[in-house]
């Protein structure tokens, strides 16, 4: 079923809130909207988020990598250039303990960023439904619903006092009924 | 409403007067199995009694290696009894409200600081001069016997000190509402408190100040017993980390002795309401990080040693590590390092009540093997006055009085904290009150959040 | 004992970008003053590159001079980021907010700094590089290992990347919101940098965790990277280098000196950039407290260097150990590591009224680092003075100018790109001084209203 968005914006938190009640009042669920927001509120003020994440499968698998390619590096020098130096034998494990401890914790920070960035599924090349009063401070509703019910979203959201509504038709492309003047910090 | 996961803690239900009922409870009403307790822990102190005076010092001093076992559980109850306290003041100092129910459990270990202060003194007579050999003292008159009794002294007198200032505000209350009130003791204990603001903020300060002034003799003390009893009875071995390993693994060993006391005061004690799984989660979060410290700090001195190759520290490793006492090396390894490791890693473990209590057992297993490895180096190198030891010695067993002597004196201290809890309220009941004003659940739109207040 | 700053919403952001969209001239003047110094930074390193190793003091047997000491300096002013950053996002504190940006940013600047200074010194960098990477195949000839110069460079790689991470994870919302207020090139980075960021719900979810975790990923790394820079001198048998304390050692004077380092960019970015609001009293307070509790650590770690050095009673390590305490320059120089990095500041610290003064604060924290840098020489140079001592073959080191520039100019270059940074990225994380204001709350007790916040689990 192809689904479409939809987004509220809405100036202060008592009114996302009274729309988020709105869009409950439609018949929507919790897993029909999101919400969008320059920084994070406390977690559920907007009621519980269903979604899950798996981010700490990823430093694991990260871990276990840059291990295995820290046992590779100093097994491998030490196998392809077999000289005793200091007095050490071939595969001396406490140095090569050094060497791969650090590509372990190299490989599950790499993978932990790459984890975040894959769950919140970023990047993304199109910012699609949005507006930049977000970041400006107004919070966001954002509706994403079958295409047939699209509608009954809107109106939900607009039933709450509002700063814009933002849709997308047919097409993708996005229409804001409200374009926004900047009247903050510019850089 | 959403709550995502929040357990709102028990005793954030409770009224001040609800705490104060509490706590006056357990010191009044002595259950069977307190009883029981108490009269096993006096058995084994006799025991350990009997066994020190009939093996060790009947056989005197001439022969240090007789008194490894005696060394060892001074080792153990410094690491354990002593470090206890130095948690609490850690906790004070960085002013989390989850600490207060734990703070009394910790401290009250410093009522059993006597009996390693006996061992001490008793050991002190196994020490020979400084003079002539390597040690920290380099020759100063008196050293090492005068300089370390005035350290160990200051030690225990302080340790006393912070647990009455601690124990003070709650004597108070105790005055008032125990009957009947044992010999007017909790009056005299409490003096002339009447809770004022500035008796107060008089307290606070004190309690600060003791409690850092503790900790840092607490450091002081551990240095010097770990350089008198093992590095300047080991020639050639000189490790400047051995001390900070010596200290850091004791604080370990501190958590782990208050993760079990709160298992045992929840199951038996009555504590339930306050020990619960925020206590547990904080503590068992301290006990992994000090168990990847434990490595640390064994790393750093066995790479060093390892990579220099130098025949004599080839022989420490042998002696300290892989020969003499290997078995004894791959308990403490097992226990303090990969048990916290690969046990406390994960979350739900951590935030448990069984995870961090098998964990800290096992940590004080650990810790006992580790303070008898280092007893047995320390005891059994017969030239300490060479300029390195050339062979490894052999192995050191215990005998039976080693055996017993140790159980009766861990026994000792325990039966004299389980004396000291008639008296002294665990958890404390002025500490947890002062922290109801502080943390609240509110409605915050659609959540139950928890709001933390930090006043200081 | 949280205090508050009376801004919200729009006001706080507008003041906390004030340094991307304002240049005053005391800027201008910076960098005309730094770009001389840089100027002449590249000049002498120019100059060392043509004339050779023959325009330092380094000579048989001290190869090891300012640049290794600047090294070693360096890395441990980098270890201020974590500490800060790392260690206060998993307690929770709430003080943490307005410190930890510009803390990482010092992480990295200074370990690129730290990260020039070994192949500088090598004379002739572009032939060294085959120590440390795989590269030369035709030969067959690998780097080995198990040599601790090895190590070195696998831990700082690791160490710069990680803490280039952890910004950039941590900046992403903030270039969201410059993305929504910038035009040009600007909105072009910005717009680049967000990666189509939008502050969902399961963005800052996300990003929140991703703070714990990489904090508690990175802390293991840092006090590996200092260690691993110390066993450069400790695995060797260099009399008083061969100590089984320095990896510790090493992790806390890099902590002293890089928190140290914290409060001196603190107090100069509250003048430079007006940040009264958000770098308050109550921060310079809070990291005074701490400061207090790592400075004894780290004189309790010296004191044991210096007491199990003379412990051995070996004649190789007395010698230098004299010469370290009673003979000139050493004795005088530990007479100034003590007053500056312990005696005059230690005691400034354990006042609250001097924590809460900024100017006693900016001094006090220069005055350790000067002490610090003064340290790493003492530890790093009488060891190799008297190397062969059998031999006799004993010298001095005497710094050229050519070194001396190189260390001035180190200090520039970490300036100059801490200023270019705060150009061109907030210098104070806006998201999550945000963050602070919406989980901010009240407790009434009595009459008092104690300050409170929202704590997430």
């Amino acid at each position: 079923m192809a689904f479409r968005e939809v987004l509220g914006v809405y100036k202060d938190l008592d009114t996302a809130v009274a729309a988020t009640d709105a869009f409950a009042d439609a018949g929507f669920t919790r897993e029909d909207f999101d919400v969008l927001t320059n920084a994070p509120y406390p977690e559920g003020a907007f009621g519980e988020d269903p979604g899950r994440h798996r981010l700490f499968m990823f430093p694991l698998i990260g871990a276990a990598s840059g291990f295995a390619v820290g046992l590779l590096i100093t097994a491998g020098t030490q196998l392809a250039y077999p000289l005793v130096t200091y007095g050490m034998p071939l595969l001396s494990i406490p140095p090569m303990i050094v060497i791969m401890y650090e590509g372990t914790m190299l490989g599950a920070l790499i993978f932990t960023v790459l984890g975040v960035l894959f769950e919140s599924r970023l990047p993304r090349l199109r910012l699609g439904v949005y507006d930049k009063r977000i970041t400006y401070g107004s919070i966001g509703i954002l509706a994403r619903v079958p295409a047939d019910r699209i509608d009954d979203a809107e109106k939900a959201l607009r039933s709450v006092e509002h700063e814009n509504i933002v849709s997308e038709n047919d097409n993708g492309d996005v229409i804001s009924e409200n374009e926004y003047e900047p009247r903050g910090a510019q850089a | 409403m959403s709550s995502h996961g929040h357990i709102v803690p028990r005793v954030w239900s409770l009224s001040p007067r609800e705490i104060a009922a509490d706590g006056t409870r357990r010191i009044g009403e002595l259950g069977s199995l307190y009883r029981l307790g108490i009269i096993v822990a006096a058995v084994l102190a006799v025991v350990g009694i009997v066994s020190l005076i009939a093996g060790p010092l009947l056989q005197g001093y001439s022969d240090r290696a007789v008194w490894t076992y005696v060394t060892a559980v001074f080792f153990f109850l410094m690491s354990t009894v002593a470090a206890a306290p130095c948690l609490s003041v850690g906790l004070r100092l960085a002013r989390g409200h989850w600490r207060r129910p734990v703070n009394r459990v910790a401290e009250i270990w410093a009522a059993a600081l006597i009996v390693p202060a006996i061992l001490f003194f008793v050991l002190q007579g196994t020490h020979p001069s400084s003079m002539d050999r390597s040690s920290l003292w380099m020759g100063w008159p008196g050293a090492p016997w005068l300089w370390s009794s005035i350290m160990m002294i200051s030690l225990v007198a302080c340790g006393y000190a912070f647990l009455y200032i601690s124990a003070r505000p709650d004597f108070a209350i105790l005055r008032d509402q125990v009957d009947p009130n044992p010999k007017g003791f909790f009056a005299r204990m409490a003096g002339d408190w009447r809770g004022t603001i500035k008796q107060w903020a008089v307290h606070d300060r004190g309690l600060s100040y003791i409690g850092v002034f503790y900790l840092m003799l607490f450091v002081g003390t551990m240095t010097v017993i770990s350089s008198d009893f093992i590095i300047g009875m080991v020639p050639g071995y000189h490790s400047s980390i051995f001390p900070v390993y010596w200290v850091v693994t004791s604080f370990q060993a501190g958590i782990a002795l208050t993760i079990v006391t709160s298992a045992i005061l929840r199951k038996f004690g009555g504590a339930e309401k306050y020990l619960e799984l925020d206590q547990f989660w904080g503590l068992s979060k301290m006990l992994l990080a000090f168990g990847l410290l434990w490595f640390y700090f064994w790393w750093s001195e066995f790479i060093i040693t390892w990579y220099s190759r130098m025949p004599y520290e080839v022989n420490f490793l042998r002696f300290f590590f892989f020969d003499t006492y290997l078995w004894l090396f791959v308990i403490v390894i097992g226990f303090c390092f990969l048990a916290p490791l690969l046990g406390l890693m994960w979350n739900f473990v951590r935030r448990s009540y069984n995870g961090p209590t098998v964990v800290a057992v096992l940590v004080l297993l650990g810790i006992m093997a580790d303070r008898i490895r280092l007893a047995s180096i320390g005891s059994t190198v017969e030239d300490i006055y060479a300029p390195y030891f050339l062979e490894v010695p052999s192995t050191h067993y215990p005998g039976v009085f080693d055996v017993l002597l140790t159980v009766g004196f861990i026994g000792a201290a325990v039966g004299i904290v389980l004396v000291a809890m008639r008296f002294i309220a665990v958890p404390s009941i002025w500490e947890v009150t002062s922290g109801l004003w502080l943390r609240k659940m509110r409605k915050f739109k659609k959540a139950e959040v928890i709001v933390i207040g930090k006043p200081e | 004992m949280q205090e508050r700053h009376p801004l919200k919403g729009e006001a706080i952001t507008k003041e906390l970008l004030r340094p991307l969209n304002q240049t005053p001239m005391i800027f201008w003047v910076a960098v005309i003053i730094l770009g001389g110094i840089l100027t002449a930074f590249a000049f002498a390193v120019g100059w060392m590159f043509y004339w050779g190793l023959g325009t330092t003091g380094l000579n048989t047997p001290i190869f090891w001079g300012f640049m290794i000491t600047n090294f070693v300096f360096w890395i441990g002013i980098s270890h201020a980021g974590v500490m800060i950053s790392a260690i206060l996002r998993l307690t929770q504190a709430e003080w943490r907010r307005p410190v930890t940006r510009a803390a990482e940013v010092m992480t990295i600047f200074s370990l690129l700094t730290a990260m020039l200074f070994p192949f500088l010194h090598t004379g002739r960098p572009w032939r060294t590089v085959y120590w440390v990477f795989p590269y030369d195949f035709d030969r067959g000839i690998w780097p080995d290992p198990r040599g601790p110069l090895v190590w070195d460079p696998a831990a700082v790689f690791t160490y710069l990347t990680g803490s280039t991470l952890f910004l950039y994870t941590t900046l992403i919302p903030d270039m969201a919101l410059l993305r929504d207020r910038s035009t040009g090139w600007r909105k072009t980075l910005y717009t680049i940098l967000a990666l189509g960021w939008r502050g969902n719900e399961r963005q800052w979810k996300l990003q929140l965790v991703a703070g714990i975790l990489l904090s508690a990923l990175i802390l293991p790394v840092f006090v590996s990277v200092h260690s691993i820079v110390s066993w450069d001198f400790a695995v060797s048998l260099i009399p008083v280098w061969h100590a089984s304390i320095f990896a510790p050692y090493f992790v806390i004077g890099a902590v002293h000196s890089g928190v140290s380092a914290v409060i001196t960019l603190m107090a100069l970015m509250r003048w430079l950039f007006g940040f009264h609001n958000y770098l308050r009293e109550e921060h310079f307070d809070s990291i005074g407290r701490l400061l207090v509790v790592v400075a004894t650590g780290w004189m309790w770690f010296f004191v044991l260097d210096i007491i199990f050095a003379m412990f051995t009673r070996d004649p190789r390590e007395l010698v230098v150990m004299e010469q370290r305490i009673f003979e000139w320059p050493y004795a005088m120089l530990l007479a100034f590591v003590f007053v500056f990095a312990y005696i005059i500041p230690v005691p400034v610290w354990m006042f609250q009224r001097f924590r809460r003064n900024i100017k006693i604060m900016f001094w006090t924290s220069l005055m350790v680092n000067v002490g610090m840098w003064a340290e790493r020489y003492w530890l790093i140079l009488p060891g190799l003075e008297r190397k062969f001592e059998f031999t006799f073959m004993w010298s001095w080191y005497r710094p050229s100018i050519v070194e001396l520039t190189l260390v001035f100019g180190s200090f520039a270059l970490v300036t100059f790109l801490l200023l270019l940074f705060s150009k061109i990225f907030p210098p104070v994380a806006v998201w999550e001084e945000m963050e602070g204001v919406n989980f901010a709350q009240d407790i009434q007790v009595g009459k008092r209203t104690v300050h409170a916040t929202i704590r997430e689990e």
